[in-house]
């Protein structure tokens, strides 16, 4: 049963124990993988992730760069019975999809297909060729590491992605999260296929893996299912790395000239939260009152609404195992660059000393209670919620709970918390598109 | 062999219509189209509003009308002042947004499904009462003069489709650009969009699409109460945006911010206008097996065997009321040229024009056409985008099966006609070089 919204949940209260939002199955396999199911049978199809806790780009070692996400990616190019072509023929011909994704924490593997017996268990079993007897074929190996390398370079066309990277340079720049921000085309053609290797045997583990599963398919079904594509990997992690907490650097600034821009991208950014911190949901709270909140946010009706001067700005607080950035980015034209900076200044610093108004925490509750059935309408939204519960570690009723530890905060517990996360003028500040 | 593929296709289509796919038809009195579909998985509906104008529709110098309004179109009525739309349907919990296309402007809600009365009278509000000021029109042109900064002039990828809308066609109402050029956009008065409005805003130019957790029939009663009483109008004549016959290839380069170049083919050809029509289907086809998958013919000998580009796609959109192109978009590997490239991908159509295609292949491209067409029914805004595009281009959404049932049943002699249709003649080549190429070439011609 979905949850009703939140006026008619009110209403519901006195008659009837709380529903709960999701009918979530979730086990551990006798190797130590933690399985998360969600059965639906509307529609003929199965979503399937299984996510290596530690394999990210965090785990690398130093001077190489991009080994997390091209051993993901040549996961799928080839195993030593296919090679890369016969591989992708036979994927092709189940109409399944199926890729490697790697994240700063984590690596992944995820298919969709169809849930009809034969076309499920082909796929499934081209996942576990690809896990367990991948052929890490050199040509592959080097056509990824040249595509990485022009991938790179190509990003760095978009001014977006140079404010970002430099944002996560000054935010990070010991600590494994701001790996990915110092990738060279050097650190990538670095990477040998011993590395590859190396890489896959010691994070590719079943007691480090975490299985998502949505779709057409039952609890015995998905259990022999786990089985079929794991079967073959190592039990046991070779080594175990934990993400070291975050030493923050603040109030830097950094200017980059980026000619043949018509606009400036400027971002202000900090390390602040964490998922299991005890504020997360005053922060997730005030951050859309400041600048998450679309049309309803202060920063979007200053700096567009007010004086015209951005198409979109906007307020973005992650949570990762470690602190991760609060980020406020914008675009403007060169000349209002100064005018828009200083304008989103006051608005933080305004937000921070006073709190939010209100009818505007009121709003915000409203928004993100009442849009709770829109997190769960889809199988792939489905399917990220219970990544999200697992690798976080959030017990089952994380989302049954959600709304009603939204609604208990008052203006004064956001404040508090943002008072006691931030200090305006502490945030980094990255101006790209400047000429000098 | 016949036999088995129809058996197989009839039992996918069983799946591609589940139960609680019942999908509803009416047209108001007064013109308004209305399309129910039942998905029952969340208690939420996605509902889509689509009016029938676009940059097609607007006149030189005016460019940019349609996309301008469609901001405007949430800058208040007399019962719903400036901003409090978006204020809301954001209380509601509800996600909305709206885009402009060269054909549609299209309108679209996501929120718990008992919220729909609420917005429909929101949306038939607006559909008769705007009434925004000259304040808020000169604030909002800075906004889509940002936005055109933002998502074209820095923007290479966009940037190269708009300078090859630009080249291909002969119609100024087929090369403008959907945000409007810059100048237009400093030239724009109130009153050209209020004269807009006034010319296209109407139940009898729009169509009105509604997926989720409803029932069907009390929701189109539903959208007869908030809508009936609006009058149709009578509409401006359209303009013709039938193109004369292709007569030779056009070709262009420009400098944006890019490092490695990158390249547009696009090839004119038809699109599909009736459900009889043969050639769209085939072309359809052609671009799946061209392009589309990881054992594509473009991913297979292209980017992996002679491995010349780091990206490709092709591309081909089936319905619409413009021209349309074949589109095959690249980056070639650092080291090899884009006339390299572009010679390798005339030899790829080259061959299937020849050759045409092995029965195995193009049992392939059906299933991923059947799967995908299963995939996208997992999202209710994918549904409604599809329900909304047949109808508001003269289709039925009772033809979407006959229409998947059409590309299935493409033979591999339509897919080798299809091929032999990408002629230099019907071509539009564009290239985006890297700033820096084009200081290089200065720097050479001054030596």
């Amino acid at each position: 049963m979905l949850r009703p919204t939140f006026l008619s949940a009110l209403l519901m209260l006195a008659l009837a124990p709380m529903a709960h939002a999701l009918d979530i199955q979730r086990w551990h396999t006798p190797q130590g993988t933690e399985v998360l199911l969600l059965e639906r049978h509307q529609l003929p199809i199965v979503d399937y992730v299984v996510l290596f806790k530690g394999a990210g780009s965090a785990a690398e070692p130093e001077g190489k760069s991009n080994i997390a996400a091209a051993t993901s990616e040549l996961l799928t190019s080839g195993t030593r019975l296919l090679d890369e072509d016969e591989f992708n023929q036979k994927i092709s011909s189940l109409g399944a999809n199926i890729s490697g994704n790697s994240s700063v924490d984590f690596s992944s593997m995820a298919f969709r297909t169809l849930s009809r017996a034969d076309t499920l268990h082909a796929t499934a079993d081209l996942l576990n060729q690809a896990l367990t007897q991948p052929r890490f074929d050199e040509n592959a190996l080097q056509r990824i590491k040249n595509q990485a390398s022009l991938s790179l370079q190509q990003s760095e066309s978009y001014p977006s992605f140079i404010a970002q990277r430099e944002i996560s340079r000054l935010n990070y720049p010991h600590h494994p999260y701001g790996k990915g921000a110092f990738q060279t085309v050097e650190k990538i053609q670095s990477v040998q296929r011993d590395d590859i290797v190396d890489f896959h045997r010691q994070y590719y583990a079943q007691n480090k893996a975490i299985v998502a599963i949505v779709g057409d398919i039952n609890r015995e079904q998905a259990n022999e299912l786990v089985a079929q594509t794991l079967k073959g990997l190592p039990e046991k992690a070779a080594s175990s790395q934990s993400v070291p907490p975050v030493d923050v650097h603040d109030s830097q600034r950094k200017l980059v000239p980026f000619p043949h821009s018509s606009q400036s991208t400027v971002v202000l950014s900090l390390p602040v939260l964490t998922a299991n911190s005890p504020d997360y949901f005053a922060l997730i709270l005030g951050n859309y009152v400041l600048g998450g909140g679309g049309f309803d946010s202060r920063l979007m009706k200053v700096l567009r609404d007010q004086y015209g001067y951005t198409y979109g700005a906007s307020s973005d607080m992650d949570a990762y195992t470690q602190a991760a950035p609060f980020t406020i980015e914008f675009t403007t034209a060169h000349k209002n660059r100064d005018a828009a900076l200083k304008a989103t200044q006051q608005v933080l610093r305004d937000f921070i000393t006073n709190g939010a108004s209100e009818s505007e925490l009121q709003q915000a509750k409203a928004n993100i209670t009442g849009s709770f059935p829109l997190r769960l309408d889809s199988n792939q939204k489905l399917l990220n919620n219970l990544i999200h519960l697992a690798y976080h570690n959030y017990p089952n009723d994380w989302l049954d709970t959600y709304n009603d530890k939204i609604n208990a905060l008052t203006a004064e517990d956001v404040k508090r918390a943002w008072q006691r996360h931030i200090q305006p003028e502490k945030l980094n500040i990255v101006i790209v598109g400047a000429e000098k | 062999m016949f036999g088995r593929k129809t058996l197989f296709t009839a039992l996918l289509l069983a799946w591609v219509m589940p139960a609680w796919a019942q999908t509803l038809k009416a047209t108001l009195p007064n013109g308004l189209q209305v399309i129910v579909r039942e998905d029952h998985r969340a208690p939420v509906v996605m509902s889509q509003i689509w009016y029938r104008v676009g940059s097609v529709d607007e006149k030189v110098g005016k460019s940019g009308l349609s996309h301008a309004l469609e901001h405007m179109m949430f800058k208040g009525t007399p019962n719903v002042p400036s901003g409090e739309f978006s204020r809301r349907v954001s209380a509601m919990g509800g996600v909305l947004n709206a885009y402009t296309s060269p054909t549609e402007t299209v309108f679209h809600e996501n929120a718990a499904k008992e919220h729909l009365p609420k917005l429909l009278e929101m949306e038939a509000d607006r559909m008769v009462n705007l009434n925004f000021s000259n304040r808020d029109f000169n604030n909002e042109m800075k906004v889509i003069r940002e936005e055109r900064r933002q998502t074209v002039d820095d923007n290479p990828i966009n940037n190269m489709y708009e300078q090859m809308l630009f080249r291909a066609y002969d119609k100024p109402s087929n090369r403008t650009a959907v945000i409007g050029h810059m100048r237009d956009l400093h030239g724009l008065k109130a009153a050209d969009l209020r004269d807009w409005y006034k010319k296209w805003y109407a139940p009898n130019n729009a169509t009105m699409v509604i997926v989720g957790d409803v029932n069907a029939q009390e929701t189109l009663d539903l959208v007869k109460q908030k809508f009936a009483h609006i009058p149709a109008k009578k509409l401006p004549e359209r303009q013709n945006l039938q193109e004369k016959e292709v007569k030779k290839a056009v070709s262009a380069h420009a400098y944006g911010n890019t490092q490695q170049p990158i390249m547009l083919l696009g090839y004119r050809v038809p699109h599909l206008r009736t459900i009889n029509d043969t050639t769209p289907y085939a072309l359809d086809m052609l671009a799946t097996i061209l392009g589309s998958h990881s054992a594509s013919r473009f991913e297979t000998n292209l980017v992996r065997g002679k491995q010349l580009a780091l990206e490709m796609d092709s591309s081909y959109t089936i319905i619409s009321r413009q021209p349309q192109m074949f589109h095959i978009s690249a980056m070639p590997r650092e080291g090899v040229s884009t006339a390299q490239l572009k010679a390798e991908i005339e030899a790829q159509i080259a061959d299937i024009a020849q050759n045409g295609v092995s029965e195995a292949e193009l049992q392939q491209a059906r299933v991923i056409q059947e799967s995908s067409l299963i995939f996208s029914r997992d999202s209710m805004a994918n549904q409604a985008a599809w329900l909304g595009t047949l109808e508001s281009n003269g289709f039925d959404f009772s033809q979407e099966d006959e229409l998947y049932q059409r590309v299935l049943k493409v033979s591999a002699a339509e897919i080798q006609a299809a091929a032999k249709l990408l002629t230099p003649q019907r071509e539009v080549y564009i290239v985006m070089y890297p700033h820096a190429m084009k200081q290089k070439r200065v720097a050479v011609r001054q030596k």
